[in-house]
């Protein structure tokens, strides 16, 4: 080989190298940058902080193995917010199936909580837990990080029809649900 | 609960919940050490020319495999009136609704099928919402300027009017649309629909539902906060609902002396006509419901139904309606998507999970 070639050579390998390090880089300037947001995004769609923390560290490693696809890194964030949404979406599945969704128990004694003057925080906490993975999902996005209609939509790849479709089920069965549960909070 | 006020409260429970909520100290160490700790994403060069005969090399030894195991066969030009197309986890299905054998279409989320069944709008999401005209083989006709979230195709299959904030007509054949300028209702109000001789469309606009010819030229109006309105199959009626879980059949002959009037309504929610306008099917609470389209003979089929949209829809010979099942047959997101036998109630499961994007 000549001289030559092996300087070309070594010229590639030092420009892949620096190409990959400028990308670790990108992505661990921009994980720093969404970590709070990411995890509050997660706690408000999962409900507790080690399924939030969970949650998204394994999005983050997601996002790491598929850093090469992300070629518009101004897109991060939703790029992002997609893995972390369906990170999110699959740990409730697998916690649904592990846990039985009747809180009608837990709902009418937060009720009672509730009419006897204590806030009712815990109230629409019991009445979220009744929402399946997809309509919490919505509900966190349209009222926690108060994404439009639209926003969600691109965000979650849906039609906005059926984003439309799961918020206006979404609310209305929290409503009956504590409009169920404070029915029967003692007289 | 006034949705208003439930509302309000989650936007107050969240901010308590998480105003000054920071991530754990842990959290923040694990992931700055993931580009150490996991294996640096694959990636090598190869020119685009090359990648493309690998991946099209690739694509007809997997395609001539599976053909030959059986494991795929050839689609033909249109689907039968047995199969239905349905989109579950971004995919979009053909199902066989009397056996449930299914088989994968496309990818992304289904919008309308076509009259004739050979052609749906399928909508991708990228970073941009972008619609696509793909025959039923899964190859994609053309991409159209522009996408919506609800569609309804024009009886002749050459226009389509979607909804998505606002309407728009789009041309299949050229791929160009037209905006109208009508605003959306406050609510998801759906598409409109197409009058069955293809010449007028209905818009559930704000407050009032407007009819207007195929170009988008408005010819009348009906005062309502209207949802999904659909055609009578006769051309004379328009069958729209309510937010307050009304649904209303009223007269749509522009320029007629009943033009607006109600014919008949009643309590529930996405309304369906039947192939031959005979009869409207509809959900209210969690029964599918079976009407004629007199008022008469209101009948329960299933107390055990989804209250989704899209709603109920019939077969094209109308003997079946494919419906979401029970929430809690599943426990989780939706029962199983169900046919039911309009003249004997005979119902079987169709596909194992609901859908929000489906046609029959």
């Amino acid at each position: 080989m000549q001289q030559a070639d092996v300087t070309e050579v070594s010229e590639v390998g030092r420009r892949a190298d620096r190409e990959a390090g400028t990308r670790t880089e990108a992505f661990q300037r921009l994980a720093d940058q969404h970590l709070e947001a990411s995890y509050r995004l997660a706690y408000a769609i999962l409900g507790n902080a080690a399924d939030a923390q969970d949650a998204t560290h394994d999005a983050f490693v997601t996002a790491w193995r598929k850093w090469s696809t992300l070629r518009d890194l101004s897109a991060f964030e939703s790029w992002f917010a997609r893995i972390l949404v369906n990170t999110c979406r699959n740990r409730l599945r697998r916690l649904f199936r592990t846990r039985p969704l009747d809180l009608s128990d837990e709902l009418r004694a937060t009720a009672g909580d509730a009419y006897r003057g204590s806030d009712d925080r815990a109230l629409i906490e019991a009445a979220l837990a009744t929402l399946s993975a997809d309509h919490r999902i919505v509900v966190a996005l349209r009222f926690y990080r108060d994404l439009t209609v639209e926003e969600i939509a691109r965000w979650l790849s849906l039609p906005a029809g059926t984003v439309k479709s799961r918020l206006h089920y979404a609310l209305a069965h929290m409503g009956q649900a504590i409009d169920g549960a404070d029915g029967e909070k003692p007289g | 609960m006034n949705e208003r006020v439930l509302e309000q409260r989650l936007e107050g429970w969240y901010a308590d919940q998480l105003s000054g909520m920071t991530a754990p100290a842990s959290l923040r160490a694990s992931v700055a050490n993931i580009p150490h700790a996991t294996q640096r994403p694959f990636a090598f060069r190869i020119s685009p020319a090359w990648a493309m005969i690998l991946l099209l090399g690739l694509l007809l030894a997997l395609t001539a495999g599976a053909i030959a195991t059986g494991a795929i066969r050839l689609p033909g030009d249109a689907l039968s009136t047995d199969e239905m197309l349905i989109t579950v986890d971004n995919r979009i299905l053909a199902v066989d609704v009397r056996t449930g054998a299914s088989r994968d279409v496309a990818h992304g989320t289904l919008i309308a099928l076509s009259p004739d069944r050979s052609r749906f709008i399928r909508a991708v999401s990228v970073f941009a919402f972008e619609c696509y005209v793909t025959k039923v083989d899964g190859t994609d006709e053309r991409k159209l300027d522009a996408c919506g979230s609800n569609a309804s195709w024009s009886p002749d299959g050459a226009k389509v009017l979607f909804y998505d904030g606002g309407f728009f007509i789009a041309d299949v054949a050229t791929g160009q649309v037209k905006h109208l300028p009508w605003k959306e209702s406050f609510k998801d109000t759906g598409t409109g629909s197409w009058s069955p001789d293809g010449r007028k469309v209905v818009i559930p606009a704000l407050g009032q539902l407007v009819i207007a010819d195929a170009d988008g030229h408005p010819l009348g109006s009906i005062p309502a906060a209207a949802f999904g309105p659909r055609w009578s199959p006769d051309g004379r009626n328009v069958v729209w609902w309510e937010l307050n879980g009304n649904w209303i059949v009223s007269n749509a002959e522009v320029g007629g002396a009943q033009f607006g009037k109600d014919v008949i309504s009643g309590a529930g929610m996405f309304p369906a006509w039947s192939p031959d306008g005979a009869q409207i099917a509809y959900i209210t609470g969690h029964s599918l419901r079976v009407v004629d389209s007199d008022g008469r003979n209101d009948r329960l089929l299933d107390d055990h139904a989804y209250p989704y949209a899209p709603g109920p829809q019939w077969s094209a010979d109308g003997s079946q309606i494919l419906y979401g099942g029970n929430e809690a047959e599943s426990g989780i997101s939706g029962g199983p998507m169900m046919a039911i036998d309009v003249a004997t109630g005979a119902s079987h499961v169709v596909f194992p999970t609901v859908s929000f994007n489906y046609a029959w």
